[in-house]
């Protein structure tokens, strides 16, 4: 190849826990390319796998569980890495912007030192680090006036937009060539949930292109992402650069139904619960099309003009992978 | 900040009021008759009834009981907690005398739970799960499982009888509180090392955690300078509680290290039936400790960001 | 729990019952009489005859360690057990009723919280005589306490449950509440926390012992038995070094006993939590 690769790729990844009851499979054989240089947004229902995947990205899953699989990323498997090179990728390469930054930043420690720390991984003199965090605190709509003061205040003495905006800062402060954002406007009201789109739009003209949203907020992903990948029960079943547009799944669509722009409709069914053992289609139980052929084998993936999609729907059209 | 340190203030006085009552209690409760015991302490053997009447009514004892304790309190506030039934001399002047001896044993002893106790904590806890953490584990149970005593015998008998590096027994430099203050933090440091520790485990699994693993700072960095900070917040908090442990061990070991603390004067005294020692070591034991308590509890509000400043926005 | 999880506690609890069985049966397998004195068999090493060799007296030692934990784990047992029943009465009475009542109680438990340690056993041992008595007053004055804390801040979180309000509103009596639906719920934490008690009063009747408050001669115990030995040691250390693995054994025991059931107790709230 001899150029680096910066996508992200996922190759056969399961991430699974184990519990009493046996395994619970929370991503379960995904292999998916996240394009350098752009926004890719996977979405789905809470409990779908896709807040695991992207911690599995950055090496974070907590210690009890179990991966398999593979993480390209700069021609190395991410997965193989020590922890300490896993370390020294996550900052400068790979950067978290985590979800419900109230409880992200460390409650007795000033902003600005939590903030500097990250900035100083770029290898920057403290003092240009400094600058660094005033300049960028300031692009991300802190006033000129008072970003001394939330540099000396503790996290509880910002308000929610402000925490948020902060959080925002700790993740790109290292300038790291990937963003990550876990599920950013979970549980913000609509106000914040605006200014968080405005953030995020602002790390992509100040910061990075390549950017990784993890989100079930549809709004989101539609006015910001340029691919969106759709989880079901810990697999992609929908990719492609208009998904949400033209959405193919059946899964998809219901998904869009249910926005109340579209008519509020509820989906049937109920989500899988995490360790259910499938047979089939996976989305077969909820599904208004389903037919025999779906309850008992499973299908690959099938492309469509603008992506593939996991569904017999699409069975004529030619078979990918 | 003040008006939860005066609001502190005002809820140890009833405990105050508590202790001096329990430390009275105990002198109305105690055996034979205090006027012919005072009598005697005065040197008089031949005791005849109107001396004993006469004796009675000087010390007030046909007083009604509320009106004792009162005066009794009165006195002990005015630093007179009566005189010794054995010499004759005060029993606050000797206490106070002796006090110092027993705080200095006491802090020696903090010191080591506080070296020892947390830095256990933490290195236990960094290696949850694995074999460090368990042989840890096995030490702060058999720490917690040592008679002092015993211990004290045990240390004793290697570094000073065998291996003559430390002194047994007295006053003198820092070498001579090595030992007791080993011997009587010995429990404590394995209390604390298991409190750091879960402490610590909480710490690890909440959010600003991720968040800061996700930094990709050190784990040296993310260990100490974040969790840390907060994990050790409920430890002090109790570091208060174990000083009475302390504070209260500190009258085996300082006879075993023939240490002139006030629990070697009690222990004295005891054997003499001296008992208004007894009631003076009770009242200046509780006051001591609920005042440590009291400093310690503002200590921790004070390192809160959130108690200090009060919880005011920006 | 898993197998290994279990190890600890099965082996604490073994040896707990093996000291307590040899203990029971010290007056029908112990060779001698624990008080018998023999000048002439004085500070004898392990041999046929002695096991464990003689004491200065030439009293038999594994007799007198067979006897020697006697007084002071029984003392113990019923010192905590009686703390334990007072601090659920109190604790349940505080929780539940509110008000004065709890402030009163928090009172006295924060004042007899403020006397440090072994203060007050020391007291009222000192003032009264080391008797049985005393010393099982001065231990429950100041164990009590420990439960009716935790007993009273759970009693908080069940009344507010809704089966309490439930039961309210089927016109269940006060008394009856507590006893049968809000006490059964935290006797698990309560004996986590008698297991704990039981092992600190254990050492700090030996320690009172040890400086002659505790347990009195002729009387066989391990603390009296340390300090009787520590004129001999150099030639005689397995003396100090016998009866001190005896205590530290029962002490250790209990707290893997302890350990075992916080572990168990924190799964099975977990799991509760879960459902």
């Amino acid at each position: 190849m001899g150029v680096q690769n910066n996508d992200i790729i996922l190759k056969d990844l399961v991430v699974y826990f184990p519990v009493r009851q046996g395994i619970v499979k929370a991503v379960d054989h995904v292999s998916a390319t996240f394009q350098f240089g752009k926004i890719t947004g996977i979405i789905g229902e809470s409990g779908c796998g896709k807040s695991v995947m992207g911690m599995a990205v950055l090496g974070l899953l907590p210690q009890y569980a179990k991966a398999e699989g593979q993480i390209l990323y700069q021609g190395k498997d991410l997965r193989m890495l020590s922890p300490s090179d896993m370390r020294k990728m996550r900052g400068t390469n790979l950067g978290l912007i985590p979800q419900n930054p109230a409880d992200s930043l460390n409650p007795v420690r000033k902003i600005g030192s939590q903030i500097l720390e990250a900035a100083l991984l770029t290898g920057e003199k403290k003092q240009k680090s400094r600058e660094n965090m005033d300049k960028m605190l300031i692009q991300f709509g802190f006033d000129k006036n008072i970003v001394h003061r939330v540099e000396k205040a503790y996290a509880f003495e910002l308000s929610g937009g402000m925490q948020q905006r902060v959080a925002a800062v700790m993740g790109v402060a290292s300038k790291p060539q990937w963003i990550l954002a876990d599920e950013p406007s979970k549980g913000l009201d609509l106000q914040l949930r605006k200014q968080m789109y405005k953030t995020l739009q602002q790390i992509k003209t100040e910061c990075t292109d390549s950017m990784l949203i993890i989100t079930h907020d549809l709004i989101l992903a539609k006015t910001l992402c340029d691919c969106v990948m759709v989880m079901y029960a810990g697999q992609i079943i929908e990719i492609g650069e208009r998904t949400l547009d033209q959405p193919k799944h059946p899964y998809t669509q219901a998904l869009l139904q249910s926005l109340p722009e579209n008519g509020f409709q509820p989906m049937k069914g109920k989500a899988p619960s995490p360790g259910e053992n499938f047979e089939g289609c996976r989305f077969a139980p909820r599904c208004s099309y389903a037919k025999e052929e779906c309850r008992k084998s499973v299908p690959g993936y099938y492309q469509t003009e603008n992506g593939m999609v996991r569904c017999f729907r699409y069975a004529g059209s030619k078979k990918s992978k | 900040m003040g008006k939860y340190c005066i609001k502190r203030l005002i809820s140890a006085v009833p405990v105050l009021l508590g202790i001096s009552m329990i430390a009275f209690i105990l002198g109305i409760i105690t055996p034979g008759d205090p006027a012919m015991m005072a009598l005697s302490r005065d040197g008089i053997s031949e005791v005849t009834e109107e001396q004993l009447e006469e004796k009675r009514e000087e010390l007030g004892l046909n007083d009604p009981v509320a009106v004792q304790y009162l005066r009794w309190l009165s006195n002990a506030l005015r630093g007179d907690l009566g005189r010794s039934y054995a010499d004759n001399t005060q029993v606050s002047g000797e206490l106070l005398r002796r006090l110092p001896v027993t705080l200095k044993l006491s802090a020696c002893s903090l010191i080591c739970v506080i070296i020892f106790g947390i830095a256990g904590g933490i290195w236990s806890a960094s290696k949850a799960g694995k074999a460090a953490d368990s042989c840890i584990k096995l030490i702060t149970n058999l720490l917690l499982s040592f008679p002092s005593f015993w211990l004290a015998i045990i240390l004793i008998i290697v570094f000073a009888e065998n291996w003559k590096i430390l002194p047994t027994n007295g006053m003198g430099g820092i070498r001579h509180m090595i030992l007791p203050s080993i011997t009587l933090s010995a429990a404590t440091i394995g209390m604390t090392v298991r409190l750091m520790r879960s402490s610590m485990l909480t710490e690890f699994g909440k959010q600003y955690m991720l968040a800061a693993n996700a930094k990709g700072i050190s784990r040296i960095k993310v260990l100490f300078a974040h969790a840390l900070p907060n994990a050790i917040i409920p430890v002090i908090t109790l570091i208060g509680n174990y000083m009475g442990g302390i504070l209260g061990g500190s009258f085996v070991v300082e006879n075993i290290f023939s240490l002139p603390g006030i629990g070697s004067y009690v222990l004295g005294a005891i054997h003499s039936r001296d008992y208004p020692v007894i009631q003076g070591y009770v009242l200046v034991m509780g006051f001591t400790y609920v005042l440590i308590s009291l400093v310690i509890d503002l200590l921790c509000a004070m390192i809160q960001p959130k108690i200090r400043l009060g919880g005011k926005d920006l | 729990m898993t197998k290994k999880q279990k190890i600890p506690g099965v082996i604490g609890l073994g040896i707990l019952v093996i000291i307590l069985l040899l203990s029971i049966l010290a007056p029908w397998i112990a060779p001698y009489d624990p008080n018998m004195v023999d000048m002439t068999a004085s500070l004898q090493g392990p041999s046929a005859q002695h096991l464990f060799g003689t004491d200065m007296l030439g009293r038999d030692m594994l007799s007198r360690i067979l006897y020697g934990g006697r007084s002071s784990m029984m003392l113990v047992l019923l010192a905590s057990v009686i703390s334990m029943v007072i601090g659920i009465l109190l604790g349940m009475i505080a929780g539940y009723f509110g008000g004065i009542c709890d402030y009163i109680l928090t009172v006295f438990t924060n004042i007899f919280q403020g006397l440090p340690g072994v203060s007050m056993m020391v007291a009222i041992a000192g003032i009264l005589g080391p008797s049985f008595q005393s010393l099982m007053l001065g231990m429950v004055l100041t164990s009590w306490t420990g439960f009716s804390r935790i007993v009273r801040t759970e009693t908080l979180k069940y009344r507010e449950e809704n089966f309490v309000e439930g039961l309210k509103i089927l016109g269940a009596g006060k008394i009856r509440i507590l006893f049968q639906h809000i006490l059964p719920n935290m006797l698990g934490n309560t004996i986590v926390l008698l297991t704990t008690r039981i092992g600190r009063n254990l050492l700090s009747i030996a320690g009172m012992s040890y400086l002659g408050l505790g347990i009195q001669p002729p009387t066989p115990d391990w603390s009296v038995m340390i300090n009787d030995a520590r004129v001999s040691f150099r030639s005689a250390p397995h003396l100090i070094l016998v009866p001190g693995i005896c205590i530290v054994l029962v002490v250790f025991s209990i707290q893997l006993i302890g350990d075992f059931l916080r572990d168990w107790m924190d799964r099975q709230n977990r799991e509760a939590s879960e459902l």
